[in-house]
C-alpha cells in the first residue's frame, strides 16, 4: 500500500526528468525576448494545459463509468447530491500529482513572474476543468442521452447506437473539446494580458466555465444515475455479440506470429499472450521511452547520445518482462512440461516489444535531423538485440546487472 | 410485484428472449429454471435493470425499470450472478451503507441470517467467495425490499446457511414479498418456490405451481 502510495507521484518523477531532455525542443522560448518569448512561454504551458485537461477528463470517465465500485453500487439507490461530491472529491484528490507534475513545467519560468503566474492561473484552471468535465459530462451522459432536448444532436452521432448509449459513447469527446476549447480561449486571452490588455486576465480563467458547467451536470437525478448500469451492460453486450472468441484472445503484436518460421509460432504467441496480459505495463513502457527519446533528440542531431540512453534504458526496461515471465513458472513444471524453444519465444517477443522505442524514436529523428537518425537506429538495435538475448536466459538480478553493460556500452560507444 | 411483458432481447442474431411474460405476485415464490443458453442471466438481468429490452416492459413494485429506474431500484433486492462487495469494507459496514441510502433495515438480523458471526467486522477482501455472496444477499435483504430477484444466488453456499436463506424467503413472501429465484438446483427448487417457470431457447415452456407438476415432477420437465 505504502508503495502504491509513493508511485502515484511518479508523474512528477517522470516530468522532472523530462525537463532537461525536453530543454531545446519545449523551451526554446527561453532563447527569445518581448512578445516572442511570451508567445513562446505560453504556447508550451498551452500544451501541457491540454494533455493536464485530457488526462483528467479521461479520468473521470474511469471513475464514474467504468469504475472498481460499479459491482456494489448497481445494485442499490445512489444518492445523487452526495455520490456527486464524492466523485468530484475524489477525482480532485487523484488528480494532484497530475497536477503537480504540470506545474513542474512552469519552473523554466521562474525569472518572469509575469509568465510565472499566467502559467499557473492556465495550467489550474485546465485542471479544474479536466476535472469537472471529466466527471460531470460523464455523470450526466445517460439523463442526457433520455432526454428529448438532445434527441437532435444525438441522432447526428449515433449511428446504429440507441440515443442512451451514444450519449456515454460520445461523453468523452464532449469533456475534451469543451476543455480543449476553455483552454485554448484561455492561452489566447492571458497573451493578451500580458500585452498590457489587464481585462484580459479575467479569460485566464475561462476553463472554469467549463468546470462549472461539468460541477452542475455532476449533479443529476437518481434515474439517471440508475440507467447507467444498463446503458453500459448493452455497450458491453454489443461489443461481446460483435466479437469473434479469435479477437476476444487477440494482444499486441500477435500479428506477427504467423510470418514467422512454423516452428517458433507456438511458443512465441504463448509468450506475447502471458506478457501483454501479465505484464502489459512493462511492455507498454516502450511507447514511454519512445515519446522521451525522440524528444530529447529532436531538436538537435547532437544529442543522439542522450536519445540512444534512453532508448537503450527503455529497452532495458522491457526486456525486465522476460525474467518476470520466468519467475511465475515454477522450476518444477518447467522439467515436466518442458517446453522446447521457449528462450527463443521469449526472446524474439521481448525483440518485438522493444521495437517501439528504436523505431519510433529513429523516425521522429529523421523527420527532423534526417540521416543522424541512422545512428540512434544501429545503436538502439544492436542494444536491443543483445538486451533481448539477455532477457530470454538470464534471472532477474543478472539480467540487470549485464543490462546496465549494454546500455552504457550502446549509448556511449 | 414483479412484472415482465413480452420482452424480447437480441445480441447480434442471436435472440435471447423471444416474448418472455413472467409476473410474480407479492407472497409469490417462483422458481425460475433452464438449461444453460435458455435466456435465465438474461431475464434476470432485464429484471435488475441491468440490460434494456428490445422489445416488452418491466415493471417492479409499479416502477418502470425503462422510465423510473430509480424507484424501481429501490424496491428491488437484486442479487446477480456473480456479486460484487467493497473489499474495503467490512460486512457490518456494508449493510450500514445500504441500510443508508435504502432509508432503514434491521442489519444485526440480516448478519444473524448470513451467520457471519466476528467475521462480520473483517474487511470484504478477507472473505471467501461464499461469504461475499452471503454478504451480497444480506444487502438484498437487509431493508425489507417489496421485490426479490436472485440470480443463482445460492450457489456455492454451505447447506446451513442455503437452508436459513430458503426459509427467510418463505418468510419474506408471507409477508407479502414477490420472491424470483433462478436456479439449477432442481433438489433446492421446493424450499425456495411455490411455483416454476421453465425457459427453453429464450422462451417461456412451462409455468406452473410446483404441486401440480404431477408425478414426474421436476425430474420429468427436464427428462422428458
Amino acid at each position: 500500500m505504502g508503495a502504491q502510495r509513493w508511485f502515484r507521484w511518479a508523474p512528477v518523477l517522470a516530468a522532472l526528468a523530462a525537463l532537461p531532455l525536453l530543454g531545446d525542443s519545449l523551451l526554446s522560448f527561453r532563447h527569445l525576448e518581448g512578445a516572442d518569448q511570451v508567445s513562446g512561454a505560453l504556447g508550451m504551458v498551452a500544451r501541457v494545459a491540454l494533455l493536464l485537461t485530457a488526462v483528467l477528463a479521461l479520468r473521470g470517465y474511469d471513475l464514474v463509468v467504468r469504475g472498481p465500485d460499479r459491482g456494489t453500487l448497481d445494485l442499490h439507490p445512489v444518492p445523487p447530491v452526495a455520490y456527486a461530491r464524492a466523485r468530484l472529491c475524489r477525482a480532485a484528490l487523484e488528480a494532484t500529482p497530475a497536477v503537480a507534475a504540470a506545474l513542474v513545467f512552469l519552473l523554466p519560468l521562474l525569472q518572469t513572474p509575469a509568465l510565472l503566474v499566467a502559467g499557473a492561473v492556465l495550467l489550474l484552471s485546465a485542471a479544474a476543468a479536466g476535472v469537472g468535465l471529466g466527471v460531470g459530462i460523464n455523470l450526466a451522459a445517460p439523463g442526457l442521452g433520455a432526454d428529448r432536448g438532445m434527441a437532435g444532436v444525438l441522432d447526428a452521432v449515433r449511428g446504429t447506437n440507441p440515443r442512451v448509449q451514444a450519449a456515454l459513447l460520445w461523453a468523452p469527446a464532449a469533456a475534451l473539446f469543451l476543455g480543449g476549447i476553455g483552454v485554448l480561449g484561455a492561452t489566447a486571452a492571458l497573451e493578451a494580458a500580458l500585452a498590457g490588455r489587464w481585462w484580459a486576465w479575467l479569460g485566464g480563467g475561462l476553463p472554469l466555465v467549463g468546470a462549472a458547467l461539468g460541477v452542475r451536470l455532476a449533479h443529476t437525478d437518481g434515474n439517471t444515475l440508475a440507467r447507467l448500469p444498463a446503458v453500459l451492460g448493452e455497450v458491453e453486450a454489443s461489443w461481446a455479440a460483435s466479437e469473434s472468441a479469435e479477437e476476444g484472445a487477440a494482444v499486441y503484436l500477435d500479428w506477427v506470429v504467423p510470418r514467422l518460421p512454423a516452428q517458433w509460432r507456438l511458443e512465441t504467441l504463448r509468450v506475447l499472450r502471458h506478457g501483454w496480459r501479465g505484464e502489459r505495463g512493462w511492455v507498454s513502457l516502450s511507447f514511454v521511452g519512445s515519446a522521451l527519446a525522440a524528444a530529447a533528440g529532436f531538436s538537435d542531431p547532437s544529442r543522439s547520445t542522450a536519445a540512444t540512453l534512453v532508448v537503450l534504458t527503455t529497452a532495458a526496461a522491457v526486456g525486465l518482462v522476460g525474467p518476470r515471465l520466468r519467475a511465475r513458472e515454477p522450476e518444477w513444471l518447467m522439467r515436466a512440461l518442458p517446453a522446447p524453444g521457449r528462450s527463443l519465444a521469449v526472446g524474439v517477443s521481448l525483440w518485438l516489444w522493444m521495437q517501439p522505442v528504436v523505431l519510433l524514436t529513429a523516425a521522429a529523428m529523421a523527420v527532423r535531423n534526417g540521416p543522424s537518425a541512422a545512428d540512434v537506429f544501429v545503436r538502439g538495435e544492436g542494444g536491443v538485440f543483445a538486451l533481448a538475448l539477455l532477457g530470454a536466459r538470464l534471472p532477474t538480478a543478472g539480467y540487470a546487472a549485464v543490462a546496465g553493460l549494454v546500455v552504457a556500452a550502446g549509448a556511449f560507444s | 410485484m414483479i412484472v415482465a411483458e413480452g420482452l424480447r432481447k437480441c445480441f447480434g442474431r442471436v435472440t435471447a428472449l423471444d416474448g418472455v411474460s413472467i409476473r410474480v405476485a407479492p407472497g409469490e415464490r417462483v422458481a425460475l429454471l433452464g438449461h444453460n443458453g435458455a435466456g435465465k442471466s438474461t431475464l434476470m438481468k432485464l429484471l435488475g435493470g441491468h440490460l434494456l429490452p428490445g422489445e416488452g416492459s418491466v415493471h417492479i413494485a409499479g416502477a418502470s425499470v425503462a422510465d423510473a429506474p430509480d424507484a424501481a431500484r429501490r424496491a428491488l433486492g437484486y442479487v446477480p450472478e456473480e456479486p460484487e462487495c467493497w473489499g474495503y469494507l467490512s460486512a457490518r459496514e456494508t449493510l450500514e451503507y445500504v441500510v443508508a441510502v435504502r432509508g432503514g433495515g434491521d442489519i444485526e438480523a440480516a448478519l444473524a441470517l448470513i451467520g457471519l458471526g466476528a467475521d462480520a467486522d473483517r474487511l470484504v477482501r478477507e472473505y471467501s467467495q461464499g461469504m461475499r455472496r452471503k454478504v451480497a444477499i444480506a444487502a438484498a435483504l437487509v431493508a425489507n425490499p417489496p421485490a426479490l430477484v436472485f440470480d443463482e444466488a445460492l450457489n456455492g453456499l454451505d447447506p446451513p446457511s442455503t437452508l436459513a436463506i430458503a426459509e427467510e424467503l418463505r418468510r419474506r413472501a408471507d409477508a407479502g414479498t414477490a420472491v424470483l429465484v433462478s436456479t439449477h438446483v432442481i433438489d433446492l427448487v421446493p424450499r425456495i418456490a411455490t411455483r416454476v417457470v421453465v425457459l427453453r431457447a429464450g422462451r417461456v415452456e412451462l409455468d406452473s405451481p410446483l404441486d401440480a407438476l404431477g408425478a414426474g415432477g421436476l425430474e420429468g420437465v427436464f427428462g422428458g
